[in-house]
């Protein structure tokens, strides 16, 4: 991507902002905050704005990314927001700090806390228990069984589960793994990766980022270079974030970290499908914005659902974007609230929306009306 | 100059909190700077922002606005270049964006109606949806609204042959400030009873009334279209491929011309197809049925090969896209050759381009800075940027250069603007044009319709 230059106000982002979208607020907005950034560093000392109330409007970004790709500028919102965010570290940071610091601790406990009333949670906690209770309380009928091809792959592989196949949806890293074995993969021993760093990295927390980047470049150099398989968009992302810096400088050790990141779905295109009787009439998958360019979740999902896949939806934001979620909960689920009803516009009822990426798959669950399901592809599977 | 309030009394602020309740209304500082910016990188902040959601709200706004003479600046999504959107007098922002529903598309009228909140390439993909055309096309029509393109009066590539907005509105729902709501126009296509209120709202940049429905004129859709991108050795050439398409009897849908100092500033930018020496470029579309595209496209190859091109790509349907997509990224790109740009959006009669066009370059060399000439070479509206370098202490060259395009471009019998309008970056220049009697006449249909100046005050259209 060619260096960023500066924002002219041009209105490009306008077209992608999926916060926008929803929301229909001009101040949300990327060409908002490069403005705010702008006259804040100027002359005019801000024309009354004062910093706290700068920094509070503009790091409400979901950091989906999708406005960079779209600028004439290569002005990124997401990186505006990342440095805003490293500079100051206020209350919502320090939440998500601590809920991802301990993920094993925290992701249990608001399943346990989901069974007390929210009026007693502090609010992250509060959103989090809604979130945590939704994701264990209805779940979806498996209807389709994969019979995956033998893959002759001498490498050793290991499954890089994130944060919430870890601790949250431990039947995820379960059915991954048993895929993984049905193509006769030799898959290492389980290790102790850490969080993939991409929300560390969209909070701001840059230093934690950097230090869960090294743990797990260590894990993986420990494992002898497997190949890393993983079935959530945004660790995926996140992990091909990693830069030649994380390798201090060795280029065939990054190139071949870059080579080893492998999506779940990907080995599973030649799959055999088959379906059982409970296969539902519609399917709609739901494209994480962090999905890479190349989707195979959505080839996958494709695939299964065949004819009962409605046409994908470009552009669709979930509104989990991290921080948001503790910062400005309601706004994420305005976001979110919108997705959904576009991805239910012509849905009838009992129509399932899958995904691939765990944040997406714990928003929409978390707010999709009773008529309709939202999974992750890997709950359809027996 | 009249005065108006630096600042709302409890009462003021109180009355718009009723009118527009909760998220409907917004007074916090990082809210009012940022609807205070458009696309001229302009600024000011007005004293409130309101979200109207319908007529009657509009209608209260303006009664009481009349009434406190207080500014009020319309918006949608502020993507105008010429600060048509800066509430330099403060006052009240009033985004129309929530405004946002298409009400009808009728196939048998000819017609869709629509609020002025829509963004004109979902009202596109709505009619043609049906097999009905919307033709304007400005460049940023996948971002900017119907409203916000009536309210400049917005041209765009396909201008050639469809013209621009103002040929497709036929009729307008107008809040006038004091709160009267006027209906000019119709479904008709056809109307010559009273003065055309209709074409004289259109382009008057929110200086009148505040426009709350459209009635837009659509067209069959045409079936198919194609591209061809013409290079030749120089500008020359480049004219002469032009004279020799339109002399073959065909209407181009789009005709757009890139200067040599535009290829240069391409060629840095992007892969590009043309040769090395290419020193312009014509891009051409067509469009009807798909016959009549074919015999097109041989009678564009035939009429060119009199003319020496140094290379023709053609391409249709969906992989036209790659060959416009150049033309799109010319803006950005034009600052690969100098760090700031002053674009002008001139136009002159189309027999004149050519002679206009040398006499922007020469301009450009004797003051030593680059000048860029391109876009739509069909109706005579050149897009010229003149590229200079502040920290370099060349904006007096580039203000003096901007004049002297001026001057040249009236000898011309042309426009000092095409498309973008005056606004406020170009106010000082409108005496170049305009002489004092119709001056008096405007100030005078001004003062008929907002005596009390509260309707975007400080622009000049």
């Amino acid at each position: 991507m060619p260096a960023p230059k500066s924002c002219v106000q041009c209105g490009k982002c306008l077209e992608v902002c999926p916060l926008f979208k929803a929301t229909g607020r001009e101040e949300l907005t990327p060409r908002a905050k490069f403005f705010l950034e702008s006259i804040c560093a100027g002359d005019d000392q801000g024309a009354g704005l004062s910093e706290r109330d700068f920094k509070s409007l503009a790091s409400l970004c979901l950091s989906c990314g999708r406005c960079e790709k779209n600028c004439p500028q290569h002005m990124s919102g997401p990186a505006l927001v990342t440095d805003l965010r490293a500079k100051s570290k206020g209350f919502t940071q320090a939440c998500w700090d601590l809920w991802l610091k301990n993920p094993g601790l925290l992701w249990p406990m608001a399943a346990v806390l989901s069974k007390f009333s929210p009026e007693i949670l502090p609010e992250p906690f509060g959103s989090a228990r809604k979130r945590m209770q939704a994701l264990f309380s209805r779940s979806l009928e498996p209807w389709a069984d994969l019979v995956p091809q033998a893959k002759f792959e001498e490498r050793k592989v290991m499954l890089f589960k994130g944060c919430v196949g870890r601790y949250a949806r431990k039947d995820w890293s379960i059915k991954a793994e048993r895929l993984m074995d049905g193509m006769g993969l030799i898959r290492g021993e389980d290790a102790d990766f850490s969080c993939c760093g991409s929300s560390y990295g969209s909070a701001g927390l840059l230093e934690r980022r950097n230090n869960s980047r090294a743990k797990n470049i260590e894990v993986w150099k420990d494992a002898g270079r497997p190949l890393l398989v993983t079935f959530c968009a945004t660790c995926l992302k996140g992990l091909r974030e990693y830069s030649l810096a994380d390798f201090a400088g060795d280029e065939e050790l990054y190139e071949s970290w870059q080579e080893c990141l492998t999506p779940l779905s990907s080995l599973l295109l030649d799959a055999e499908v088959k379906l059982r009787e409970n296969v539902p009439e519609q399917v709609a998958y739901h494209k994480p914005c962090h999905a890479p360019d190349d989707d195979t979740d959505q080839k996958l999902v494709g695939l299964i659902a065949a004819e009962r896949m409605l046409p994908v939806q470009e552009g669709l934001c979930c509104g989990f974007g991290g921080i948001m979620q503790l910062g400005a909960p309601e706004l994420s689920k305005e976001v979110g609230d919108y997705s959904l009803a576009q991805h239910t516009k012509c849905m009838k009822s009992g129509g399932q929306i899958l995904s691939g990426c765990s944040a997406c798959v714990i928003q929409l669950v978390s707010l999709v009306k009773d008529d309709y399901f939202a999974a992750h592809w890997l709950d359809i599977l027996k | 100059m009249q005065n108006y309030p630096e600042q709302f009394s409890r009462t003021h602020k109180k009355f718009l909190q009723n009118l527009f309740p909760g998220r409907e209304s917004s007074f916090d500082d990082g809210t009012l700077l940022a609807c205070g910016v458009d696309a001229s990188q302009r600024h000011a902040k007005p004293l409130a922002l309101v979200r109207p959601q319908e007529i009657a709200q509009v209608v209260e706004l303006l009664r009481w606005a009349h009434e406190e003479r207080v500014p009020v600046y319309p918006r949608a999504r502020a993507t105008n270049k010429v600060g048509n959107c800066v509430p330099v007098r403060h006052g009240v922002v009033v985004s129309m964006l929530d405004m946002n529903e298409i009400l009808d598309i009728d196939g048998r009228d000819f017609v869709a109606v629509t609020q002025p909140g829509v963004i004109t390439a979902d009202l596109q993909k709505a009619v043609e949806a049906q097999g009905l055309f919307y033709p304007p096309d400005p460049a940023s029509m996948k971002i900017s609204t119907i409203g916000g393109n009536i309210s400049t009066c917005a041209g765009g590539m396909r201008a050639v042959k469809y013209g621009v907005t103002r040929d497709y509105v036929l009729g307008l729902e107008v809040i006038l400030p004091g709160g009267e709501i006027i209906r000019t126009g119709g479904r008709t296509q056809k109307n010559v009873v009273g003065l055309d209120l209709t074409r004289l709202m259109v382009g008057s940049a929110g200086t009148l009334g505040l426009v709350t429905e459209a009635t837009v004129k659509l067209l069959p859709l045409p079936e198919t279209s194609a591209s061809v991108l013409v290079g030749f050795k120089d500008l020359d050439g480049c004219l002469c491929g032009a004279e020799a398409v339109f002399g073959c009897g065909i209407l181009p849908t789009a005709m757009e011309l890139m200067d040599q100092n535009t290829i240069k500033a391409l060629e840095i930018h992007s892969d590009v197809p043309w040769p090395a020496g290419t020193g312009g470029l014509l891009l051409l579309k067509i469009d009807g049925s798909a016959e009549s595209v074919n015999t097109d496209l041989r009678r564009i190859e035939e009429s060119l090969q009199a003319v020496a091109v140094t290379f023709v790509e053609k391409g249709s349907g969906a992989d036209q896209e790659r060959l416009w997509e150049l033309r799109r990224v010319i803006s950005p790109a034009a600052f690969n050759l100098a760090s700031d740009k002053q674009g002008e959006d001139v136009a002159v009669p189309r027999g004149k381009v050519a002679k206009a066009i040398k006499g922007y370059h020469s301009i450009g060399t004797k003051l030593g800075l680059t000048v860029l000439c391109f876009g739509h070479l069909g109706d005579g509206n050149i897009h010229v940027s003149t590229m200079y370098n502040k920290s370099a202490g060349e904006q007096e060259k580039a203000l003096e250069a901007k004049k002297k395009i001026f001057q040249l471009t009236l000898e011309l019998g042309g426009t000092l603007s095409g498309e973008h309008g005056i606004g406020l970056t170009k106010a000082k220049y409108i005496n170049m044009q305009l002489d004092k009697t119709q001056q008096r006449l405007m100030a005078g249909i001004k003062n008929a319709f907002d005596p009390l100046k509260i309707m975007n005050p400080g622009k000049v259209v």
